[in-house]
């Protein structure tokens, strides 16, 4: 445990002081400038646009972080053997990838804990200046489940971009099929629910079985989006929260598996 | 025996069918307390053992074990120091965070481990430049920080693949010295180089390989015949094996 602490303490450092980490936060604070620049370009909702884009924000931001430093963190210890100077210490290769996976996804929710609080602060200040457009059963509880479920589907994305680094040392590769891999995520469950309508309609098994097949192979993205709940301030429930917390680890789990059993039988050449 | 290589084979893929042999049934022991030299020309597989007996590749036959222990089991490298050809770091930590992860790693105590970091940053000549970044660092400076990685838990074996590359004259005598002492240390060091004269003044055996396969192993004093000196000794070993395969 102590081996995998260290090495995601010395990978969230390098990321922390990587200067393309403060360029995305700088962007991602001008988005919130941006957000209340573009709410009030609406007549009403005003909350609802303020809590959407905010937390979109946050959402975007954190998969930049993920692909343009991430994936690039992991892909630099392959391609300039900075993996030779962890290898070569005491830490099993299990430990690496558990390793890498913590500290990234501890950079992460820095990230995501600077992004939420401007984000916040946007929603905050138009609540302040337009309190009669704001939905009125809005509070701050459903913006914070909203936020922890982002974290929790950038954490899924995180595993995935391992695992596919994990095969090839290529960053570009890798981004690429990551990128493709949260696409897929974030609309499998609509393609499958209309498979689902037409295959009633037409009786095409095999694109059904296929789609279903992608469904279970692709993480289910979709259901980390609590954007609107958290704008209008609809209730929540405890129990159907719980789900898809349990769906997300125990996919990080598997896909952490699969990256591990790659990564023991790779040649470091 | 602190390292025993027995009929090591490997074999890299050349294209979908074709395979390029590596290392063909070498056979090794490393003595305790002995600095061993490994030599051989560009793409003779020195670095391949290095890093079979780092675990980073995997042999396709043979056994390879370091303290009687095979090589695939991490606490093997509790006893190894390593230093890589190019040693390459994180960018933006220190010196003084990258040897803390290293010792941390190897289980040494905070107390300790801070005092052999200044003790190894001060023999190196980086004690200066502890806090900055290793962006900011030379590459001689990167090379001797690898050193100072490779030593900082005082390993009984250190496996050094050129040492004293990207070392100007001052930064050579001064791993040189560290092999000496710990020589002194009864440490044994196994390290390869293309530089013949530091093998000369260094190494206690040394062996030779060609395409893979070990043409000599032995006391230096062996192989080099007095009038000669070392660089033609290795040069008519390589072209006797050259001529032989190509007939």
């Amino acid at each position: 445990m102590n081996n995998i602490w260290l090495l995601a303490q010395i990978t969230c450092k390098e990321g922390l002081r990587n200067r393309a980490l403060l360029g995305i936060l700088f962007f991602a604070v001008l988005l919130c400038v941006i957000n209340l620049i573009f709410t009030n370009m609406f007549a009403y909702d005003l909350g609802k646009v303020a809590v959407e884009v905010g937390l979109s924000v946050v959402s975007i931001s954190g998969l930049a972080i993920i692909f343009f430093m991430g994936i690039n963190l992991m892909a630099k210890d392959l391609d300039k053997r900075t993996i030779y100077m962890i290898l070569s210490r005491p830490i099993s290769r299990w430990q690496y990838i558990v390793g890498k996976f913590f500290g990234l996804g501890l950079l992460v929710f820095i990230s995501v804990i600077i992004l939420g609080l401007f984000s916040a602060g946007s929603v905050k200040f138009i609540i302040l200046t337009v309190p009669n457009y704001i939905p009125p059963d809005f509070s701050w509880a459903p913006f914070l489940i909203a936020l922890i479920y982002i974290f929790i589907s950038l954490l899924i994305v995180t595993s995935i971009a391992l695992l596919y680094i994990s095969v090839t040392s290529s960053s570009f590769l890798a981004m690429i099929i990551t990128a493709g891999s949260y696409f897929i995520g974030q609309n499998v469950e609509i393609v499958r629910k209309m498979y689902c309508q037409a295959e009633k309609d037409t009786g095409n098994e095999v694109s059904k079985q296929l789609v279903e097949i992608i469904s279970w192979i692709f993480p289910n993205l979709a259901i980390f989006d609590l954007k609107t709940t958290a704008a209008y301030g609809l209730p929540l429930n405890a129990s159907e929260l719980i789900w898809p917390v349990l769906y997300g680890i125990s996919y990080i789990g598997m896909i952490l598996i699969i990256a591990i059993v790659i990564f023991q039988r790779r040649e470091l050449t | 025996m602190p390292i025993r290589i027995a009929n090591l084979s490997k074999y890299y893929r050349k294209g979908l069918k074709a395979k390029k042999r590596a290392i063909e049934d070498l056979n090794l022991e490393i003595k305790k307390g002995e600095v061993f030299g490994f030599l051989g020309p560009n793409g003779a597989g020195k670095s391949t053992v290095i890093k079979i007996l780092l675990d980073f590749i995997r042999p396709d036959s043979g056994s390879i074990t370091i303290k009687e222990l095979p090589v695939n089991e991490p606490k093997v490298r509790k006893y190894i120091g390593y230093l890589p050809e190019n040693p390459f770091f994180y960018d933006h930590l220190t010196a003084e965070e990258t040897l803390k992860f290293g010792g941390k790693t190897a289980g040494m105590e905070k107390g300790v481990l801070e005092e052999r970091i200044d003790q190894l940053l001060t023999c190196l000549n980086l004690f200066h430049v502890k806090k900055q970044p290793i962006r900011t660092y030379s590459k001689g400076m990167v090379q001797r920080l690898g050193l100072a990685l490779a030593l900082i838990h005082e390993p009984e074996i250190c496996i050094l693949d050129e040492p004293m590359s990207g070392l100007d004259p001052l930064g050579r005598r001064l791993v040189a010295d560290l092999i000496l002492d710990m020589r002194k240390m009864g440490k044994t060091v196994f390290f390869s180089s293309h530089i013949l004269s530091d093998i000369e003044s260094l190494c206690d055996r040394i062996g030779i390989l060609n395409e893979g396969k070990l043409l000599f192993c032995g006391p230096l004093e062996d192989f080099v015949e007095e009038s000669t000196g070392l660089e033609a000794a290795f040069i008519k070993i390589i072209e006797t094996d050259r001529k032989v395969k190509n007939e």
